[in-house]
């Protein structure tokens, strides 16, 4: 197929989105092309700007515009929590579940011996920082099931427990929908120790 | 080339690219293997819970031509090893002594050996309550030997002569790779005085299974010497300190039990 420069460029641009095949990627490429002429100004506006404005807020050190993130700015939100994560997306899958409002704190990582990311390389020393300031009750903690998330953790509560601030681990085992059947064994034996009294 | 499938530990999986993971594995049959784990990270229909380092399980693969990636199909969980998810220490011991498989042993070539060892290393750290003060230092010093660079403890390196019955008078020298007798002590560079028990427990590492020599019972000074010794040792085949040193060394800063790492202090 013989594409124009410009069409074959967009193609190629497109192709690299994860999810999106050389096909589809065709589609999307047709359908710029017969779009309206502001809607194609407002998307390519809106992908340079998301790359151009998007920090990390100097608070949370989650996505942000400027100093401090949405949640960081909204006065709403309880102080009396503080949600830690492991990465910005982490933070949005969380406020996408709605449930939750209290703030956070992105790690930007865990502790990963083996790739040289010890606390240091993390962001714990500002955590620490803002837990001194004496607002914040409950730290949750809600880096990944894996076994340097869980070691993570630990660490985190090791740390943050001597400040009497309580610290909780969020629960980890089937999903909703799940069936206990196809459950992994190591998942299985997890929802069994974390198991609650009813 | 066809499947072939052998029992492996998990040393280190990275996400690579939108949906795979490149895993790094000891294996039984076939030494070092680095593979590719297609939608590992995506869909983890075969992959659950079987890519975390330290886990024991059974490898599906199609082995790599030359430096190129071997390809996985399928890994079956043999063992999850939960100590190190439980314990910050055993986490840190953990991480150390996969790095030193990892930097110590570079391809195919491995035999059964490193394997076994590193299987006994996170089997001890899993079920021992109290872990001996020597465990470090002793699973050093197994892989050490393992790779060829055993310690000499039975004759002088520099004159020959058998050095088994001489009691309390061995140094062990570095750059020579053994002990000398006492006519000879000024003939090692720097050396390192080691008790009577401590060459016993040196000795005692080439005939005791691995499984028990990480859990022997030994004096804080044996522990000691034979961190010295290990270290000295593996200064000179590591081209640079171990990654996972530094958070060993962390750890220790804040813990109220002593960790014995080779090359701590
Ligand atoms: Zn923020
Ligand atoms: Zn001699």
């Amino acid at each position: 197929m013989q594409l124009t420069p410009a069409l074959a460029r967009l193609v190629e641009a497109l192709g690299k989105l994860p999810g999106i095949g050389e096909k589809t990627a065709f589609r999307l490429a047709l359908f710029i092309l017969g779009a309206e002429r502001e809607y194609v100004e407002n998307l390519a506006e809106a992908i340079w700007a998301v790359k151009a404005e998007t920090t990390h807020c100097q608070q949370c050190f989650g996505l942000a515009e400027g100093d401090l993130c949405p949640v960081c700015r909204d006065p709403k939100r309880s102080e009396e929590s503080l949600c830690v994560v492991e990465e910005p997306a982490d933070l949005l899958a969380v406020e996408r579940a709605r449930d939750y409002h209290g703030r956070y704190h992105v790690l930007q990582g865990v502790l990963a011996p083996l790739d040289g990311i010890g606390p240091d390389q993390l962001k714990i020393a500002p955590l620490m920082e803002r837990l001194r300031q004496g607002k914040i009750r409950e730290v949750i903690i809600a880096t990944n099931p894996t076994v340097e998330g869980e070691a993570t953790a630990l660490y985190l509560a090791k740390i943050i427990k001597p400040l009497g601030i309580r610290v909780s681990r969020i629960a980890h085992g089937i999903p909703m929908g799940g069936d206990v059947e196809y459950i992994d064994s190591v998942t299985l034996s997890r929802a069994i120790e974390g198991r609650r009294e009813m | 080339m066809i499947e072939k499938r052998t029992a492996a530990v998990v040393l280190r999986a990275r996400p690579y690219g939108e949906s795979d993971k490149i895993v790094t594995l000891l294996t039984r049959d076939w030494g070092k293997v680095t593979g590719i784990a297609k939608g590992a990270k995506r869909s983890q229909r075969r992959f659950v819970n079987v890519l975390d380092s330290f886990t024991h399980v059974q490898l599906y693969f199609r082995p790599s031509r030359g430096d190129d990636l071997a390809f996985i199909f399928r890994c079956d969980l043999i063992r999850n090893f939960r100590a190190p998810g439980q314990d910050l220490r055993r986490y840190a011991f953990a991480s150390y002594i996969t790095e030193l498989i990892d930097v110590m042993i570079a391809g195919r070539e491995a035999g059964t050996e490193a394997y076994t060892l590193l299987l006994a290393g996170l089997t001890t750290l899993e079920e021992q309550s109290v872990l001996s003060t020597i465990f470090l230092p002793a699973f050093t010093l197994l892989l050490l030997s393992s790779t060829g660079y055993q310690p000499n403890v039975t004759e002088c390196q520099h004159c020959g002569v058998f050095i088994g019955a001489n009691k309390g008078a061995s140094v062990f020298s570095p750059s020579r790779g053994g002990l000398l007798c006492p006519r000879c002590h000024d003939h090692g560079g720097m050396t390192i005085h080691l008790s009577d028990d401590t060459v016993q427990a040196l000795t005692a590492s080439r005939t005791t299974p691995p499984e028990d020599f990480l859990r022997i019972a030994t004096s804080l000074r044996t522990a000691r010497e034979t961190r010295a010794v290990v270290t000295s040792l593996l200064s000179r085949h590591l081209t640079r300190p171990l990654k996972s040193q530094a958070f060993l060394e962390q750890l220790e800063a804040f813990s109220d039990s002593h960790v014995d790492g080779p090359q701590g202090e």
